[in-house]
């Protein structure tokens, strides 16, 4: 299926004072190693999980196997359901590696520092419906953090990446989660209650025209639920 | 200062003499003079029924008491305090403690202090390895969880959803006709499992939800395995695998998150060597400390009753008889130390 939008992603669109190309970092993680890599005479990202020697190997290779095949699948159920995310080139279960498309632009987090906030309000919109989108399909992202959401450009969709944690899910639970994670990361970036309440108004403004008033006031009601769950938790 | 701990929440009657200078926070001074216990056996393929190992403590409980003194040789007015198990545990068999601890502590006029049986494991654990700020992994019939102190309460970084390892280990055995405690007797035919179990692992699930395990749909998984004809000890082979294997993701993940340098295994279940070798592998790749309970002391026993007796003792945290209490569900993030 072609996405809307999609190709043109590399376009700073006005973004270039955000985004400055840099040397890639090789980033170890708890569960892989991602390095910059190249496939067929262009840059891609390559994921390797890595093998972890306190399980028996063939645990390991049956995990490391399962976990890269879910990931692959679940990108692809993605990109039906409309959602922009890297492109897989390539993936191996047995070296449980992925080749996907290297998405050069920035963290939503960065552009939300450098962004003044009524320039960003559309695309809230459209992290939204992104993750109305997803939840639709039944895929729950699992670190839905504005780490994973890069912004190619703000008049377009927001381009969706890690789907290590993701999952396979109906419950509404799972969705306030993965909803309420998003919020968190706002209020540590924007820093004042008031505008990241309002960004993450925008964002379940676009979410509920996704999944319909119905689904996206149970999320909300349990948003509110999973907020009181904290020690000391105040419910504004 | 002495201790009698009395430990009674589940099937083992246990009594010891500790002894600790308070304010030693080395550790080095605390001693265990004496620690008897007697534990009420289920029948094969049964678990612990509380009524009859409430009366199994009922009935040994005062000659466990006198022979935890006469091997300590400490008349009973020696002693400084009483440490009870207070929770949390199967009700019947706590009451036995607390009637036992009460008794004494009225008559004899002693002081008494109501022990958290979970935070018991814990204190004991570091006086035995001498470690100082571990991440605690709690494995044992009643616990499976990830704990660090963090400000004036354990905080729990991961834990079970349902059955604990212990529950998990037991429960499997019995349907396969064990007795309980059956964890020993699993990690023996686990041995034998090595060679062939390998192939069951993929038929069973691996659940880790966020940084909790969770270990009821691998029992259904493993029962059903066993009903299919599949050798026993291939089954304990890949059960123990998996379990230990989500613990020990979890155990990591927790250790990268809190950046501490330590961690403790203790409960009923640190006696198993294959988990410790688990482990290892993960403190070995992070380069922290691991200590391990002493076999001996993994179990319920009043000595780790008497060593969570004289952190409250320290704290001057005392209970009038009157107002002594059980408590069969006591989170032990719930006690502020």
């Amino acid at each position: 299926m072609k996405i809307e939008g999609w190709g043109k992603g590399m376009e700073m669109n006005g973004l270039s004072s955000v985004f400055q190309p840099r040397e890639f970092q090789v980033q170890i993680g708890a569960e892989a190693r991602i390095e910059l890599s190249s496939w067929r005479g262009g840059p891609v990202i390559s994921k390797t999980r890595i093998a972890k020697k306190y399980r028996s190997e063939d645990l390991d290779t049956v995990l490391r196997t399962r976990r890269t095949k879910a990931e692959v699948e679940i990108i692809h159920r993605a990109k039906i359901a409309g959602v922009r995310c890297p492109d897989v080139f390539f993936a191996d279960p047995r070296t449980s590696q992925i080749l996907m498309t290297y998405v050069e632009a920035p963290h939503l987090k960065d552009v939300q520092l450098s962004t003044n906030a009524a320039r960003l309000s559309p695309f809230y919109i459209r992290v939204g419906e992104t993750s109305g989108r997803l939840h639709k399909a039944g895929i729950i992202h699992g670190d839905f953090t504005t780490k994973n959401i890069l912004v190619t450009s703000l008049e377009e969709d927001p381009v969706i990446i890690d789907f290590g944690l993701s999952f396979f899910s109906q419950r509404v639970e799972d969705r306030a989660e993965d909803l309420h994670l998003l919020e968190q990361a706002f209020l540590s970036t924007l820093g004042s209650q008031s505008s990241a309440k309002r960004a993450f108004g925008l964002v379940l403004e676009g979410y509920s025209s996704v999944v319909g008033k119905s689904s996206s006031e149970s999320v909300k009601k349990q948003i509110a639920a999973i907020k009181l769950r904290g020690r000391y938790a105040r419910v504004d | 200062m002495i201790c009698l701990g009395i430990e009674s929440t589940a099937h083992t009657f246990g009594v010891s003499v500790a002894e600790k200078e308070l304010e030693d926070d080395t550790g080095r001074t605390f001693k265990i003079i004496s620690d008897i216990r007697d534990s009420y056996k289920a029948p094969e393929g049964s678990g612990i029924h509380p009524r009859e190992a409430a009366r199994h403590h009922a009935a040994v409980c005062s000659s466990v008491v006198e022979s935890a003194l006469k091997q300590a040789g400490v008349s009973i007015e020696g002693i400084d305090f009483i440490s009870y198990s207070a929770g949390p545990g199967l009700g019947p068999c706590l009451r036995i403690g607390g009637i036992v601890a009460r008794s004494l502590s009225a008559y004899f006029d002693m002081k008494l202090a109501a022990a958290n049986h979970a935070i018991g494991h814990i204190e004991l654990g570091k006086y035995l390895t001498s470690l100082k700020n571990p991440l605690v992994l709690i494995v044992s019939g009643g616990h499976t969880a990830l704990a660090a102190v963090q400000g004036e309460r354990w905080r729990i970084f991961g834990e079970t959803l349902d059955l604990t390892l212990g529950q998990l280990l037991d429960q499997l055995g019995r349907f396969i006709g064990m007795s309980s405690p059956a964890g020993p007797k699993i990690e023996k035919l686990a041995l034998e499992g090595m060679k062939n179990g390998g192939s069951l692992l993929k038929d069973l699930p691996y659940t880790i939800k966020g940084n909790d395990v969770s270990y009821s749909g691998l029992l259904s998984a493993a029962k059903k395995l066993c009903l299919r004809g599949e050798r026993k000890e291939d089954v304990c082979y890949a059960v123990q695998e998996i379990a230990f294997s989500t613990l020990a993701e979890a155990t990591d993940r927790a250790l990268a998150f809190t950046g501490i340098s330590e961690l403790l295994i203790t409960g009923g279940v640190a006696a198993n060597k294959r988990l410790a070798e688990v482990m290892q592998e993960v403190c070995k790749e992070r380069g922290i400390r691991m200590g391990v309970i002493d076999r001996q002391y993994s179990g319920d026993c009043g000595a780790q009753i008497a060593a969570e007796g004289f952190r409250l003792a320290e704290r001057k945290q005392f209970i009038r008889p009157d107002s002594a209490f059980v408590r069969q569900s006591w989170r032990l993030d719930e006690v502020v130390l």
